[in-house]
Order: structure tokens, then C-alpha cells, then sequence
């Protein structure tokens, strides 16, 4: 048994997919954790930014790395619109209500990118990421790399920007105590379009580093959903270096069932982890009345 | 040296004018609602169960809207005003049961407290001193998490965070819930310390015998509406009458 | 809860209490005559028995994706609509129920109404399982998982050899009968699932059953407190709704006569089955029939006039349709989130603020 290739390339691989994982799944977490409202339609903003993206990379032609900001922006933008439309409208409706919103919204997005972008697979070009570094028996996929090393950089710095500034620390007494916030000053509602807005972006970027690893097309995007909801039930609400070490856990897994198993059931495994996640971490998210808005 | 008194002729009157508040479309948990709240005074509001006590307080609050009436600082009519707008006229709440962040630190938990200064660090920073000054125990566990204290350390941080702003009006709702009566007696000597520096309270609690004891003036309510009102040596012959009329509602 | 007691009369069991609350919360929106909605039903029913057998066969044909809709909505509907645990799942209980009744055909060569107990069966048992792993949770946990779940019916189903794989299998249906014929024969079979799944929604409705579901929607920790037992309450709606979901399932494979894995479990079927729920109303019987009308008339409309619309010379893709679909449930969750049958509805108090 060769350990390189046995087992330290998979490991390897599964911490670079996990990296991405965390990326990912960010998003969907914030929104969660922050304001108690299930984003249905993350992947759909997920994969509709990373057909935007390869429209400007591979159509464009325009630089992989500098084109993320753009996608990533307007993304931001579309959360506010979409907050102040849709969001802050359903405020107080019932969980059903949101549920319903949020997957009409999927829907939508979805049809809309199929009607741009037709349903054909997409690969990005890599150009320059395209390369393979070699150290002895080991390759990396520069791609790869890149992706992952963002996805770290990104949830390091929303961490930090949690942690350690008062906006952060505004935005977690707000999912913690939502009365006591209103108190002392803090425009819950703002805040929480700014945080909605944030979560919108965070999925566009996680479709920007996933083009970068995976080919993608838009009907697929829900089985995206399963896996960030997994790495969101096992890393837990409230904490972005959690949710990143999940990722990692999961692109490990993934990586090692890849290994052992036919591809679809790598699936399976994944899905059976989600359903033992569910069962294992009871986690009450509450219902309307501990919703921020 | 914090500000130990408070100048008690310019703080305007808070005042409730024939507000009539509830909760859902066609509910009425307040009718017809006179309150006063006299500068440098403190006002306790006693009732049943059910009677409207904590509702009449957050509506002065700014958590319910009146549907008719209006809620007076001053010559202002304030109904409109949210709490934080209220926060910043100086109306402070300190709300009933725990009130803090559970999963930040004491210092973020002061730090929010005097989240309307944050755009001034150093203004911001003195309030926090100053806060620490008045309750030293708070340096302890600066850095615990604010979930992790126990009943009575967390009421303390809850007095800072409702002073921390220098508010010109204190709303205290059921203060004595969930503690021991040890602790009880520390929250309000507590508050009596406000009072001997001239702030202004409106007080609501259960304790009525507390209550009464700490009040220059007792409204009650029965049923949301206004029941009684006086000075608080006329109540004093009363309690045990009201209290038993309560207990047994 | 403790008056009775300090009056030393027993005191009624809990349980009864928080259904009596239930239902005591209704009754106060309940104005209408009881027999209204059954006579609606039975009107509309009796409309539907006319048209099948006087209408030519285009007509049939879609009056039969209509009945085939009704049943799977009522039962999607106990949970879904009663319950306020919106979820994607019609598409598995359905797709299960059409995949046991071709796997029993093709296989086995067994006849249409031998393979709908299997067919309900299998889609029970499913149910069972997936509702005992995630019905513990509150909703938003619920619908994941049977977003998720679609998904993985459809790979299982891909790489499952004797389910056809990535091909499909083809439902023989044994007959000397005419055209006409088998569309009739079709069509009143699944018209009289479609009263019974219809009959027992109106049930459920209208039981204890049915109020500790609406008691779970309306604020689950207080039913909870208040002792409905919410776990088995919802396990046992979600295996009901399974188990006409696979039926009509069962029914649809042979009347299609060839069933795959992206058609059968795709995300388009929940969408048609939350949206007829939804624009029929959640919180009657008479929602998912007039839901299912609205649904597949309008999909039939569309079907025929997208095509012809052209913007700027270019004609619009067949995803309009979809885009359409996503408009209308977003518009009726924002708007109208009582449906049509919540239209003629009175409205409760609304909460004011906090």
C-alpha cells in the first residue's frame, strides 16, 4: 500500500474539497444562525453566480481571481433588493409561509438561469489555475488550491469580523436575544438586511470557487443544498470556524468514500450522514417569534 | 466620578394619557391608561396577575404601540418613537427576567449597552469605565461569557448596561423574578442607591411590600385599568387588603 | 387546567383540553353551514363524472392529470397543509408507489390493481422511515431532508439495475379495449381514489386528528405543552399522505406506461403538488381539488401559448413555464396564503405587534 497515494492525496483532496465545502455552506449558515430563516434558495444563487461567473471568465475572457468581486458584489446588491421586497415583508409570517417564499424564489432563480444559460454542463476555464503542482508522489490542483485557500481566507475573516469588531458582536447579540438588541439601539432590521444581504453573497461566492473545482449546470443545484445543509448541521449555527472545520470533515468523508465506493454511493453515505446529523443534533431553531427579521 | 446625581428639574415627566394597548387585533390588555412618572421620584405600579403592569411599561418602553392615547416626555409626544429613538430621550428599560447576551462576553454585553455612542470609542469607553467604577465586581468576569453568570452577577451587568447611557428615566420591570430573596434585597438596595441619587423609576414588581417601601408614589391596576393612585404613606394601611384581594383573583 | 380539580371534579385529560382549544379557535372562523364544502365537493365531483364520460379524449386526458393531482395533494395535504410542515416529498411517495407498481409489472407481470397495495406499501414504509428520523425536528429540518430525499430517490433509482437504471422501465397494461376506452377506464379509476382520498381529507378535517394538526401549525411548543402527542400526530399524517401519493403513483405508471428516474423524481413534481396545495388553499379539503384545476389548466395553457409568444423575435424557452410556476408560489405565499378556498374564508385577528 502506497501511502502517498493511499492515503495522503485523499486526505489531501478531501481538505482542499472541504476547504470549498466551507465556502459553500457559509452563507446558508449565516442566514441561519443570524436570522432563523431558512435560505431555500442558496444553491440557486449559488449556481446562478457561478454561471455569471463563467460567463465573464469563459465568454468575457476576463481574469478568474479579479472577476470573483464583481459576481460577488452584485450578489450582495440582489440580497438588499431581495430582503427589502420579499424578506422583511414575510417578517412575521409563519415558518410555512417562508418556506414557501424561499423555494418559489429558488425556482425562479433557477428557471431564469436555465432560460440564460440553457441546462449544458459548464466547465470554467482555468488558464494560469489550471496548473498541477507536483511534491514527489503528490499532485495539487492549483484550482484546487486557490479555491480552498479563498474559502479559508473568507470564513477567517467573516470569523474575526464576528468576533472581534462591535458590528460583529451587534449582529450575534441580535440572533441571541432580538428584544434586548432592539433596546439598546441597534436597528435590528437593518442590520439584519445588511446580514441577509451578506449570506446572498457568501452563496455567490461559494458558486465562484466551486466553478473552479467542478463543472456545474443549473439543474442540478438542489443536491448542492443537501450537502451545505450538511456541513451546516454538523458544524452548528453560530460559529464560522465551525462551519469550516465541518467542511473539511465532509470533503474528508467524501473523499474517502470516492475511494472505497462507486461514485453514487458516495451520495448515499453523505445523505445517511445528513439524516444521523438530524437526528443526533436536536438543534430548536425556534419559530416566529425568535425570528430576526 | 460618574454623574451621582441626577438633576431632577430637567428631567422631563413620562406620562401615559388615556392609552388603551394589547397585543393582538382585537385584544385589550391596557383601557384608558393615566400614569405619571415625577422626576427624581420613584413610581411603583402594583396589580394582579393579568392587571396590565409590565404592558403599561413597555409601552412607555416603546415595545407596544398605543392604539389610542399617547405617551408624553416632557411636552413631546414620544408614541411614535421606537425604543431605541426612546433609548437616545434618555428612557431606559431594564426588562424582567435575564436580559443579556448569553453567548458574548460581560465587556461586548456594555459595549452593546452603549452601542449609540459607537461612533465616538473614547466617549463610548468612558461610559464603560464608568460603569466598572460604580460596580467593581464587574471586572471579575469581564471576559466570562454573560450566559454563564449566576442570577445575581448578571443583574449586576444589567444595571450597568441600563445606566451605562445615563439615562434620564429608569423602566424596571418585575426585578424580583426568578431571585433569591438575598438577592432581592441586594437589587434593591440597589435601587434604592438610585433613588438617593435622584433618579427617576417606574418600577413594576410583584414584591408589593418592597415596592411600596422603596415608592414616593403607588399607582395600581386592575383589570388594565387604572385602579388607585397615591402617595405612598396612604398605602401603607392598605397592602394587606389589596394583597389578599389580589391573591385571591 | 386545574379549575376542575380545585372544584373537586376530575380533570379532563390534557390532551382533550388543547383539542378543545383547537377547536374552539376555529369554530370561531368556521361561519359557514357544515354542509357547504361537501356540497361543493359533490358538485364538483359530479362535473367531473359528466366530463369524463361525454369529453373527447385531449379533454379526458388532462381532467385525468387533475384527478391524479387531487389525490396526491390530499394526501400531501394532512401534513403539508394541516399541519404547516411544507415539504417536497410528493414527488418520492408518488414515485415510489409509480416504481413498485412497475417493478411488480414488469418483473412479475402483475395486473394494475394487484400492484397498488404493494405501491401503498412501499411508500408507507418510507415514509415511516423518513418521518421517524426527522419529524422529531421542527419544520424547516423536515422540508430539507425531503429536498434532499428527491434527490437521492433519483440516484438510487439511476443505478438500480432491476429499476431500469438510467432507462426507465415500461408498464405493459393487458387490455382489448379502445383508445377511448383505457382513457375512460383510467380516468374513473383514478376519479374514484380522488373522491376517497378527498372523503378522507374531509375526515381528518374535520376529527380530533385534524385539529391537533392545525393545533401543531398554529404553535407546536404549545401543543406540545399542552399534550398532543405532536411526533405521532405528524408521523401518522405524513404516512396516510405517503400512502395516496404512492397509490396514485401505482395508478399513473400504468396509465403512462413507462416511468425514469429524472421524470418521475424530479423537483417539478413537488413544485406542482406545494403549488396546487398553495393556490387551493392548505387548510381545506376542497383546496387541492380546485388547486389541482388551476394548476394543470394553467400548465396546459401555458404549454400551448408560450411557444407562440415571440419578444424580439426570439420565442421564449420552455422554462417559462417553470419561471411562471415560481411567480405564482411566491406571489401566493407573500399574498394570497390561504389560496382561493382561504379567499371566501374569514379572516382571525392578526397578531399587532410584540
Amino acid at each position: 500500500m502506497n501511502l502517498v497515494h493511499d492515503l495522503i492525496q485523499p486526505l489531501l483532496n478531501g481538505l482542499l474539497l472541504g476547504g470549498v465545502y466551507g465556502g459553500i455552506a457559509i452563507g446558508l449558515s449565516l442566514i441561519l444562525g443570524v436570522l432563523k430563516i431558512v435560505n431555500l434558495a442558496h444553491t440557486a444563487i449559488l449556481i446562478f453566480a457561478g454561471l455569471l461567473y463563467w460567463q465573464l471568465v469563459s465568454v468575457a475572457g476576463l481574469d478568474p481571481l479579479l472577476m470573483i468581486i464583481p459576481v460577488v458584489a452584485i450578489f450582495f446588491l440582489f440580497g438588499m433588493g431581495t430582503h427589502r421586497v420579499m424578506v422583511q415583508y414575510l417578517s412575521r409570517a409563519s415558518d410555512t409561509t417562508m418556506i414557501l417564499a424561499f423555494f418559489g424564489l429558488m425556482v425562479i432563480l433557477e428557471s431564469i438561469a436555465i432560460m440564460i444559460w440553457t441546462t449544458d454542463t459548464r466547465t470554467l476555464p482555468l488558464g494560469y489555475l489550471g496548473e498541477v503542482i507536483r511534491l514527489g508522489d503528490l499532485n495539487i490542483s492549483v484550482a484546487k488550491l486557490v479555491a480552498a485557500i479563498l474559502g479559508v481566507v473568507v470564513l477567517i475573516a467573516l470569523h474575526l469580523f464576528l468576533t472581534r469588531t462591535l458590528t460583529g458582536s451587534a449582529i450575534r447579540g441580535m440572533a441571541q436575544n432580538q428584544d434586548v438588541a432592539t433596546m439598546v439601539g441597534i436597528n435590528v432590521t437593518r442590520l439584519s438586511r445588511y446580514v441577509f444581504a451578506a449570506g446572498v453573497a457568501f452563496a455567490a461566492f461559494g458558486g465562484t470557487i466551486l466553478a473552479m473545482v467542478q463543472s456545474f449546470n443549473p439543474q442540478e443545484h438542489a443536491r448542492w443544498l443537501a450537502w451545505a445543509f450538511l456541513v451546516v448541521i454538523l458544524g452548528g449555527l453560530g460559529s464560522s470556524l465551525r462551519t469550516l472545520i465541518a467542511g473539511l470533515v465532509v470533503g474528508v468523508i467524501e473523499s474517502f468514500a470516492g475511494l472505497l465506493l462507486p461514485f453514487a454511493y458516495t451520495y448515499m453515505v453523505l445523505y445517511a450522514l445528513l439524516a444521523v446529523m438530524l437526528l443526533v443534533r436536536n438543534e430548536g431553531l425556534g419559530s416566529v417569534k425568535q425570528r430576526t427579521i | 466620578m460618574s454623574a451621582a446625581t441626577i438633576e431632577t428639574t430637567t428631567a422631563p415627566v413620562l406620562r401615559l394619557e388615556n392609552v388603551t394597548a394589547g397585543y393582538f387585533a382585537n385584544d385589550i390588555v391596557l383601557e384608558d391608561i393615566n400614569m405619571r412618572v415625577e422626576p427624581g421620584k420613584v413610581t411603583s405600579v402594583l396589580g394582579p396577575n393579568g392587571s396590565g403592569k409590565s404592558t403599561s411599561l413597555r409601552v412607555m418602553a416603546g415595545f407596544l404601540k398605543p392604539r389610542t392615547g399617547r405617551v408624553m416626555l416632557g411636552d413631546e409626544d414620544i408614541s411614535a418613537l421606537n425604543p431605541a429613538e426612546r433609548l437616545a430621550k434618555g428612557v431606559a428599560m431594564l426588562p424582567q427576567g435575564r436580559s443579556v447576551f448569553p453567548e458574548l462576553t460581560v465587556e461586548d454585553n456594555l459595549r452593546l449597552g452603549a452601542w449609540q455612542l459607537r461612533k465616538d470609542k473614547q466617549a463610548m469607553q468612558e461610559a464603560i469605565d464608568r460603569m466598572v467604577e460604580r460596580y467593581p465586581v464587574l471586572t471579575k468576569f469581564m471576559n466570562r461569557a454573560a450566559g454563564s453568570l449566576s442570577g445575581g452577577q448578571a443583574r449586576i451587568l444589567e444595571f450597568a448596561r441600563t445606566l451605562i447611557l445615563s439615562p434620564s428615566v429608569l423602566l424596571i420591570d418585575e426585578p424580583s423574578v426568578g431571585l433569591s430573596p438575598l438577592l432581592v434585597d441586594e437589587v434593591y438596595d440597589e435601587m434604592d442607591r438610585l433613588k438617593q441619587e435622584g433618579r427617576t423609576i417606574l418600577l413594576v414588581d410583584q414584591n408589593v411590600q418592597a415596592a411600596v417601601g422603596l415608592a414616593d408614589h403607588v399607582y395600581t391596576l386592575a383589570y388594565g385599568k387604572n385602579h388607585l393612585d397615591g402617595s405612598r404613606d396612604g398605602f401603607e394601611g392598605q397592602l394587606d387588603g389589596l394583597i389578599k384581594q389580589w391573591l385571591s383573583l | 387546567m386545574t379549575d376542575k380539580a380545585t372544584r373537586g371534579e376530575a380533570a379532563a385529560p390534557v390532551e382533550d383540553i388543547a383539542l378543545g382549544r383547537a377547536k374552539a379557535a376555529s369554530e370561531g372562523v368556521k361561519k359557514a353551514p357544515w354542509w357547504l364544502t361537501p356540497a361543493i365537493g359533490t358538485a364538483m365531483f359530479i362535473a367531473f363524472a359528466v366530463l369524463g364520460a361525454t369529453m373527447n379524449l385531449g379533454v379526458v386526458t388532462t381532467l385525468t392529470t387533475v384527478l391524479y393531482y387531487t389525490i396526491i395533494a390530499q394526501g400531501w395535504n394532512l401534513l403539508g397543509g394541516y399541519g404547516g410542515y411544507v415539504n417536497f416529498g410528493a414527488a418520492v411517495f408518488a414515485g415510489a408507489g409509480a416504481y413498485m407498481a412497475a417493478y411488480l409489472n414488469h418483473h412479475f407481470d402483475w395486473p394494475i390493481f394487484a400492484t397498488m397495495i404493494p405501491a401503498v406499501a412501499v411508500a408507507c414504509l418510507i415514509s415511516l422511515i423518513v418521518g421517524y428520523a426527522t419529524l422529531r425536528l421542527r419544520s424547516h429540518y423536515f422540508a430539507i431532508f425531503t429536498l434532499a430525499l428527491t434527490f437521492l430517490a433519483m440516484v438510487i433509482a439511476k443505478n438500480w439495475p432491476e429499476l431500469g437504471g438510467g432507462y426507465g422501465i415500461f408498464i405493459n397494461f393487458e387490455n382489448d379495449m379502445t383508445p377511448r376506452q383505457i382513457a375512460q377506464f383510467f380516468y374513473f379509476v383514478l376519479f374514484a381514489l380522488a373522491i376517497i382520498a378527498s372523503i378522507v381529507a374531509f375526515i381528518v378535517e374535520n376529527s380530533n386528528f385534524g385539529y391537533a394538526l392545525r393545533a401543531i401549525s398554529e404553535d407546536e411548543p404549545a401543543a406540545q405543552v399542552l399534550g398532543v402527542k405532536t411526533t405521532s400526530v405528524k408521523l401518522r399524517a405524513l404516512i396516510i399522505g405517503a400512502g395516496f401519493g404512492g397509490l396514485a403513483g401505482s395508478v399513473y405508471a400504468f396509465f403512462t406506461g413507462y416511468i425514469e428516474p429524472a421524470g418521475t423524481f424530479s423537483l417539478d413534481v413537488a413544485l406542482d403538488i406545494v403549488l396546487v396545495c398553495v393556490i387551493g388553499g392548505m387548510n381545506s379539503w376542497l383546496g387541492p381539488i380546485i388547486g389541482s384545476i388551476v394548476v394543470v389548466s394553467l400548465e396546459q395553457f401555458l404549454r400551448v401559448t408560450v411557444p407562440q409568444i415571440e419578444i424580439f423575435g426570439a420565442t421564449l424557452p420552455a422554462e417559462t413555464n417553470r419561471l411562471v410556476l415560481g411567480i405564482l408560489l411566491l406571489i401566493f405565499a407573500m399574498f394570497v396564503r390561504r389560496g382561493i378556498v382561504g379567499l371566501f374564508q374569514k379572516q382571525r385577528g392578526r397578531k399587532v405587534s410584540v
